[in-house]
């Protein structure tokens, strides 16, 4: 079916009436057809004679063909104004298409529209333009008749209206309105048909109350929200003389799915076995007023009913249900109310033995961490706790050993801790062995463990309360050692570096003074050069010229810096700054794969979070 | 929780700096059970090994340990009484076919046969070293010849010969030992006639004379 403009009189003909001719030799709207292939009407049906040609209408037809034509017979325009607004009839042989012409009709017109029951099917009036009441009847499978003083006139399916004061077809004489307008009537007729089944995200079902609390229970299990609200039903089309009009009272449940589950639609499943239930009737929600039996659907659409329906809400469902006038008896209300998930009790006073009755600010009292003795063997040794008269010792034992290279002493008072990077490893026979508690440096003694046993982050927490310091639990006490004061070990029989006396030329300096003068002539940037003979008898000047640069400050080689140049020294501050994997991969990558393996062995029970590197 | 991956580092850190028990420990810290096991095997740890291999999935290779290597029949049952055959991984259904299944069922078969096996070694461990072998070995190993008569399965059988063996010497029968090889050969196990020549020269110092139809057999 094309556009309303694209309609000719040919295609609003009556197929019964529509010749081959008339439909292949037709140009398409808007331009005006020419006479010449214009179709003679059908003969036996009158022409209408008493309708003027007007302006823009196509000239009449010469007649050659069939010379039937009447002057001022043309074509119908659609919209235009030889399409007259004219009262109109479709008969339709059932009420299911009488409903469907009557809802396309109901979205063109808002008044004067009138439904009939005769014998021999259902009538639809309605003052409406020609063209459009042409189509619409041929597409509900209908017959068009005009509305004259003395009876319907059947429509010839082509062209301007015939003459009203001409004969009456026979045996059609328009029955009497139904009820009202009848509109009612033929909704009631047409009844609903199943439509297609769509997954709903929300649905009413209506049951007796005895069976809601099962539902909702189910509604629960499978993680819908439910709300109900009870609702009095009362008989829709019932005769208002006749059956029960005093209705009665059911629930109302709305099961809608919830967002925050991820389910966009209700179960099928739970959907279908409410549909095989005789007690309950799901309905979805076609408007605010109308409810409609949720896989049926009527002629009209859901706008068009739920339009009908005024005062209380109508509910349309099949037999053994039928039709109801809703009327709600309240809001609709959580069904969280209805469940009941243990047996209540009656509500007393508290006793006030269950609170505490001191400082409401209190907090539970802490469990003292002791540190006690451990039956765990064989832990690794990742620092030695010296006392100071073990230092002796310390000295024989290194002095030419491996460790020498790589050991640190953390001088104390009276204790001293000596660290290396990846922890000592060689079980020497001096000191106390103490082993790393977490990616920090937090040590326990060798036979020893916290009690209770507390998880990596509390070291870390402890080793934030001092930073750049290393901490070893004793039962008694915590000693606290400043990782600052760190000295290589071999300094404890090697002493200072001596006195270094850089060998320089007496002309470097001479030469490097001239080219300081001859880059700065004007001694705008920095100080003149002192004399050769007075290396660093001045301050220095806010610039270092090339001779500072070059020949570095009195008593220390040029190029040498503070920041640490070993892998090991690298290791070191990595281990110290908790970062285990970083140096454990230092180790790695360095051939020393035993203090890798510790490393990587504390890091992962640390689970210190350091990312890979 | 302890970061597998960094244990299973330090674990590998270990064995290269010669810690192996170190490595161990590791290596069960990550679950990695079966590396765990060969790693106190190697130390002559086997109660550690059995255990390993138990949390592995494998209860027939660690009652095997504590029967035939550790002589501890009872744990060995015990064992084998409170873990369920090891089943392969399960395969999705819409992946599983008919191959599939037959491996499957080959595995369970193999399975049932190491059980067997290790049980039979328990009865020779309680019945003594003097005593005459009893019928549960014989019958396991019968059983056992039947097996590796047979085609060669989709799954793993390779314990099940060396096990055999072992069964064969605890109960002083190099003949049923000689047997069990010579099943293997005909059923086409790879290599089995080089591990047949093996044991003949470490047990009856003669080399194996075979003919060629029965080497050209094995795959």
């Amino acid at each position: 079916m094309g556009t309303r403009e694209e309609i000719t009189p040919q295609e609003t003909t009556p197929a019964s009436q529509a010749t081959p001719a008339s439909r292949n030799g037709h140009p398409p709207h808007p331009a005006p057809p020419s006479p010449d292939p214009a179709p003679a009407p059908p003969e036996g049906l009158p022409a209408a004679t008493d309708r003027a040609p007007a302006e823009g209408d196509p000239p009449p037809s010469t007649g050659a063909e069939t010379g039937q034509h009447a002057a001022g017979e043309g074509w119908l325009r659609p919209g235009g104004d030889d399409d007259p607004v004219l009262a109109v009839s479709g008969r339709f042989p059932s009420a299911h298409a009488a409903a469907t012409y009557l809802g396309q009709l109901l979205d063109a017109v808002t008044s004067n529209v009138e439904a009939h029951r005769s014998d021999d099917g259902w009538w639809v009036t309605a003052e409406i333009r020609l063209s459009l009441a042409r189509e619409l009847t041929e597409l509900n499978g209908g017959t068009l008749y005009f509305l004259a003083e003395d009876g319907p006139r059947p429509d010839r399916g082509w062209g301007p209206p015939p003459d009203p004061s001409g004969p009456s077809g026979p045996g059609t004489i328009l029955p009497a309105p139904l009820t009202g307008q009848g509109i009612t009537d033929l909704v009631v007729a047409a009844g609903l048909r199943r439509g297609p089944t769509r997954a709903p995200a929300h649905l009413s079902v209506l049951v007796p109350a005895a069976r809601a609390s099962s539902l909702l229970r189910r509604a629960a299990d499978l993680g819908l929200q439910a709300t109900f609200r009870a609702v009095r039903l009362r008989p829709l089309f019932a005769p208002a003389n006749g059956g029960n009009a005093r209705g009665g009272t059911l629930v109302q449940l709305r099961l809608q799915v919830v967002e925050a589950t991820g389910r966009r639609h209700l179960p099928s499943g739970m959907v279908s076995a409410l549909d095989r239930d005789g007690q309950a009737v799901v309905l979805r929600e076609a408007a605010d007023d109308l409810l409609v039996q949720h896989d049926r659907q009527s002629p009209l659409t859901d706008r068009q009913l739920a339009a009908l329906a005024d005062g209380n809400a109508w509910v349309l469902a099949d037999p053994p249900f039928g039709c109801w006038s809703l009327e709600p008896l309240g809001e609709f209300t959580d069904a969280a109310s209805l469940m009941v998930l243990g047996p209540a009790r009656r509500l007393t006073p508290g006793d006030p033995a269950l609170v505490d009755a001191g400082s409401p600010t209190a907090l539970p009292a802490p469990i003292d961490v002791r540190v006690v003795p451990s039956r765990h063997r064989n832990a690794p040794v990742d620092a030695v706790l010296l006392r100071t008269e073990d230092l002796d010792a310390v000295r024989l034992l290194l002095e030419g050993h491996p460790l020498a290279d790589e050991a640190f002493l953390v001088p104390g008072r009276d204790r001293h801790l000596l660290i290396a990077a990846g922890g000592i490893v060689e079980r020497i026979p001096v000191g106390c062995y103490v082993t790393g508690l977490g990616p920090h440096p937090v040590y326990v003694p060798h036979g020893w463990r916290t009690d209770p046993v507390l998880p990596p982050s509390v070291y870390a927490a402890l080793a934030a309360q001092a930073p750049g310091h290393a901490l070893v639990l004793q039962p008694t006490s915590t000693l606290v050692f400043d990782l600052g004061l760190r000295r290589p070990v071999w300094e404890l029989w090697a002493g200072p570096l001596p006195e270094i006396d850089l060998q320089r030329p007496d002309t470097i300096d001479l030469t490097l003074v001239e080219v300081d003068r001859a880059a700065d002539p004007w001694g705008q940037v920095s100080a003149p050069a002192p004399p050769p003979d007075e290396p660093s008898s001045r301050s220095p000047a806010p610039v270092r010229t090339l001779r500072e640069r070059f020949l570095g400050r009195r008593g220390t080689l040029p190029g040498r810096s503070r920041q640490p140049v070993t892998w090991q020294q690298q290791a070191l501050d990595a281990e110290l700054a908790g970062e285990l994997r970083r140096a454990a991969r230092l180790h790695e990558d360095n051939g020393s794969p035993l203090k890798a393996a510790r490393l990587y062995e504390r890091a992962a029970h640390a689970g210190s979070g350091e990312p890979e590197h | 929780m302890a970061d597998r991956d960094l244990l299973h580092r330090a674990a590998t850190c270990y064995r290269r700096a010669g810690h192996l028990d170190d490595a161990a420990r590791c290596y069960r810290g990550a679950t990695l059970h079966r590396e765990a096991a060969a790693v106190w095997e190697s130390l002559g740890v086997l109660a550690e090994a059995a255990t390993d291999l138990t949390a592995a999935g494998q209860p027939e290779r660690a009652a095997w340990l504590l029967a035939h290597r550790l002589g501890e029949a009872t744990r060995a049952r015990e064992l084998l009484a409170h873990e369920p055959p090891s089943s392969p991984p399960p395969s999705s259904p819409s992946s599983s076919s008919g191959n599939d299944r037959e491996a499957a069922a080959a595995t369970d078969r193999v399975r049932g046969l190491l059980r067997a096996l290790v049980l039979a070694r328990c009865d020779v461990t309680d019945a003594g070293a003097d005593a005459p072998p009893p019928p549960t070995a014989l019958a396991a190993l019968d059983t056992v010849m039947d097996e590796l008569d047979g085609p060669t399965p989709a799954g793993p059988d390779h314990d099940l010969e060396d096990r055999a063996v072992e069964l064969a010497g605890a109960i002083r029968r190099p003949d049923l030992a000689a047997l069990v090889f010579a099943a293997a050969v005909r059923g086409g196990r790879h290599g089995a006639a080089e591990r047949w020549d093996t044991w003949s020269q470490e047990t009856l110092g003669v080399a194996l004379v075979l003919p060629a139809t029965a080497r050209a057999g094995d795959r």
